[in-house]
C-alpha cells in the first residue's frame, strides 16, 4: 500500500510514458521491415517473386511487341514478409527491403488503377504467349 | 502424431460415442466438416488429456441435404460447432438454426462453392 | 406477469473490445439465462484458404486471422502443413519459434490482465499494465521486425535470425518485465478493492470446466492440468522444462493468477530457449506440395488453437478448419455467467479474454 502511494507520487512527476505522436516520430528498431526496393539492372525477369508475393503486391506487365517486362510495386497493398526478396536468386538479388514504411494516399481511385494493372498483367502475359505460338507455327514449314 | 479414425454412420454415432466418451480422459476438440463429390464428411475430433499427441476421430458421411444427429446434450460445445457447420456448410444438424455464425443476410453455405 | 427481464450486452459496448452479442435473462440483479452471439466479424478466411491462395502463402493469410496471437496460428499451419508433406526443420527454427510464441503469449496475457483491470474499474492498473506491456512489444519487434503481424515463420522455418544485439535485448528487456510483472501480481494479490470484484465471482468448477471442454487458463484456473504445450511434441517444450500453472478456486481472481504465472513461465521458457539455443541454418529447403490430412495444436494463450488441413498434392488445400480457442469456450462462458449479478458481467467476460475476430475468422 505504502509503495503503491510511493510509485502514484513519483508517477506524479515524471515524463509521460508516451510519445508526442505526430511532432516525435516513433523510435525504430534496426532490421524493422519496410518497403520493397527494386533494382533492374540487377533483375533477370524470373518472375518468381510475383508468384510468392501473398498479396499479390508485385505484378509484371509484358509488352506485346518486345516481350520487355515492366516492374510495377503496390506499396499499400505490401506486407513486408519480404518472401519476395528470399525468393529473389542468389546471382540476381534485385530486390531488397528497406525500413520506410508507405505514405499515406489521398488518391480516392488507387484501388481502380491497380486492379486495371492487375487484368493487364495477367492479359499482357496471355497476349504474348498467343503471339509466341502464333509466330512459331507460321515459322515451322506446313506439312 | 497418431490418429486414429473410425468410419461410423450417422446413425450410430451417438451411441459409438456415447459409449466411448469420457470426460476425464479425453477432451472434445472440435466437428469437423468436409463437402467432397455433394457428399458431407462430418468429423468429431477427440485427444487423450496427458498423452503426447494422440487422436481419436470418429467420421460418418451423410448426403447433402439429411438431417444429421445432434450431440449437443453430450457434448455441451457441440452445439456452437455445429451452428457453425450450419451456417458455414449449410450442414442441417438437428435444432440448430442459421445466424449464429453468419448474418441471415450473409452469403449462402460459402464452403460449399467451389474453386 | 413476467418475472424476468432481458438485457442485451453488445455487439457495440463499451465494455467489449470486440464485437460479440449476449442477452441476459435476468431476474432481479440475478443472471438466468444467457444467450450469445457471435460472428459479427466473419471474413470468411476457410475459404479464402483453400481458393484464392497457395499453400506457401497460406501462412501469412492466416495470421490475418487474429492480431493478438498471429504468430500462433501461422506456427500452427505451419506445422500442420510440414507435417504434410515431411519437411524437416531444423532445430535452431523451433527453438525461434518456441520464443516468438511465448513472447506473443506475455503480451496477449498482458492486455488480457489490463483489460480485466479496466473492467474491474482500476483505470490506473490498466494505463501501468499497458506500460508495462511496451517492453515485451520492444522485445518482439527487435526479434521480427514487426510490432503486430511478425510474418516470422514460414514452411522450413524461420524468415529471420537472431543476432547476440537482439538477444541482449530481449534478454534486458525480460529482467525488466519481470520486475514490473512481480509489482502487477503484488497489486493482484493483495489490493482490497480488487479483491471484492474478483474473489468468489464467476466461478467454473472443475466437474463443469470438464463438461464445458474448458480450455487455456480458465481450465487450469478450475484444476485442471490441460496444457497443449505439454501434450505435443512438434515445439521443444519438453527440452526445456516446461511446468504448467493451475489453480483450483475458478473464479477471476485464479484466471488472473494463473496468466500472472504464465508470464513468468514463460520468461523462463524463453531465457532458457535462449541460453541453450542451437547453432545451424534457420531454414530448410522445402520440398514437395503436401497430401493427405493432418490435425495439429498449438496452445494458444486463450487455449488450443487447433488446425485441420486436407490436401491431395495440388498448390491449393482441399480444406482448412481453424477451431480457436474463444469459439470453444464461449459454453464456459455462458456457464459462468448463470448466477452471477448482472453488475459482474463485463468483468466476467474480460475474465475469459475472449478474442472475436479469432472466432469468426
Amino acid at each position: 500500500m505504502f509503495k503503491a502511494l510511493l510509485n502514484a507520487l513519483k508517477n506524479l512527476f515524471s515524463a509521460p510514458a508516451t510519445l508526442n505522436y505526430p511532432f516525435v516520430s516513433s523510435p525504430k528498431h534496426q532490421g524493422a521491415r519496410g518497403l520493397i526496393l527494386f533494382d533492374e539492372p540487377k533483375c533477370v525477369w524470373c518472375l518468381k517473386c510475383e508468384e510468392v508475393c501473398p498479396p499479390g503486391a508485385i505484378r509484371f506487365t509484358q509488352d506485346r511487341e518486345s516481350y520487355a517486362y515492366t516492374y510495377h510495386y503496390n506499396p499499400y497493398l505490401c506486407i513486408y514478409c519480404a518472401e519476395c526478396v528470399r525468393a529473389c536468386p542468389d546471382k540476381a538479388q534485385a530486390l531488397s527491403q528497406c525500413s520506410e514504411l508507405s505514405r499515406p494516399t489521398s488518391d480516392p481511385f488507387m484501388n481502380d488503377a491497380w486492379f486495371a494493372l492487375e487484368k493487364e498483367a495477367e492479359d499482357s502475359k496471355e497476349a504474348v504467349k498467343e503471339l509466341k505460338k502464333a509466330k512459331k507455327t507460321e515459322e515451322t514449314p506446313q506439312p | 502424431m497418431i490418429v486414429t479414425k473410425e468410419p461410423t454412420s450417422m446413425e450410430n454415432v451417438r451411441s459409438v460415442i456415447e459409449a466411448f466418451y469420457d470426460m476425464k480422459q479425453w477432451h472434445f476438440v472440435c466437428i469437423n466438416g468436409l463437402f467432397e463429390n455433394d457428399e458431407l464428411e462430418i468429423q468429431w475430433a477427440f485427444t487423450k488429456i496427458g498423452a503426447k499427441d494422440e487422436w481419436k476421430v470418429f467420421c460418418a458421411k451423410a448426403p447433402g441435404d439429411a438431417i444429421l444427429p445432434s450431440l449437443a446434450d453430450l457434448l455441451p460445445t457441440a452445439r456452437m460447432y455445429e451452428g457453425e457447420l450450419r451456417d458455414l456448410l449449410d450442414a442441417r444438424f438437428e435444432n440448430s438454426r442459421k445466424g449464429m455464425f453468419i448474418e441471415l443476410d450473409g452469403p449462402d453455405a460459402p464452403l460449399r462453392r467451389k474453386r | 406477469m413476467k418475472k424476468t427481464i432481458n438485457i442485451p450486452l453488445g455487439s457495440q459496448h463499451i465494455a467489449l473490445l470486440e464485437p460479440v452479442r449476449f442477452s441476459f435473462t435476468c431476474e432481479n440483479e440475478t443472471i438466468v439465462g444467457v444467450e450469445a452471439d457471435v460472428g459479427y466479424v466473419h471474413r470468411g478466411v476457410e475459404l479464402a484458404c483453400t481458393t484464392t491462395f497457395k499453400f506457401k502463402q497460406v501462412g501469412y493469410v492466416v495470421a490475418r486471422v487474429c492480431g493478438l496471437c498471429a504468430i500462433i496460428h501461422s506456427t500452427c499451419y505451419t506445422l500442420a502443413a510440414e507435417e504434410l508433406m515431411g519437411q524437416e526443420v531444423p532445430r535452431r527454427a523451433s527453438y525461434l519459434r518456441l520464443i516468438a510464441n511465448e513472447l506473443d503469449r506475455i503480451h496477449s496475457h498482458m492486455l488480457c490482465l489490463a483489460h480485466t483491470a479496466e473492467n474491474a474499474g482500476f483505470e490506473a492498473l490498466f494505463m501501468r499494465t499497458m506500460k508495462d506491456r511496451e517492453l515485451v512489444m520492444e522485445a518482439q519487434e527487435a526479434m521480427t521486425g514487426n510490432r503486430v503481424q511478425f510474418d516470422y515463420v514460414s514452411i522450413g522455418g524461420v524468415n529471420r535470425d537472431i543476432t547476440t544485439d537482439i538477444e541482449a535485448l530481449i534478454r534486458q528487456r525480460l529482467g525488466l518485465l519481470k520486475e514490473k510483472v512481480g509489482e502487477i501480481k503484488e497489486l493482484f494479490e493483495n489490493n482490497w478493492s480488487l479483491s471484492l470484484k474478483y474473489k468468489g465471482v464467476g466461478i467454473i468448477t472443475a466437474e463443469n470446466a470438464y463438461r464445458n471442454s474448458a480450455l487455456g487458463p480458465l481450465a487450469r484456473a478450475s484444476g485442471i492440468d490441460f496444457d497443449v504445450r505439454n501434450e505435443s511434441a512438434y515445439l521443444p517444450y519438453g527440452e526445456l522444462g516446461f511446468a504448467s500453472v493451475t489453480m483450483s478456486e475458478g473464479d477471476i481472481h485464479a484466471r488472473n493468477m494463473v496468466r500472472l504465472l504464465e508470464v513468468f513461465e514463460s520468461i523462463r521458457l524463453i531465457e532458457s530457449a535462449l541460453d541453450g539455443l542451437p547453432e545451424g541454418e534457420i531454414a530448410a529447403k522445402v520440398r514437395g506440395t503436401p497430401e493427405g490430412e493432418s490435425y495439429m495444436r498449438v496452445e494458444a494463450p486463450r487455449g488450443e488453437c487447433f488446425y485441420y488441413l486436407k490436401a491431395s498434392k495440388g498448390q491449393y488445400l482441399d480444406r482448412v478448419r481453424i477451431k480457436t480457442p474463444t469459439f470453444g469456450s464461449v459454453p464456459a462462458m455462458i456457464e459462468a455467467l448463470k448466477g452471477a449479478n448482472y453488475a459482474d458481467a463485463p468483468a466476467i467476460i474480460a475474465s475469459f479474454d475472449p478474442c472475436l475476430s479469432c472466432t469468426a475468422r
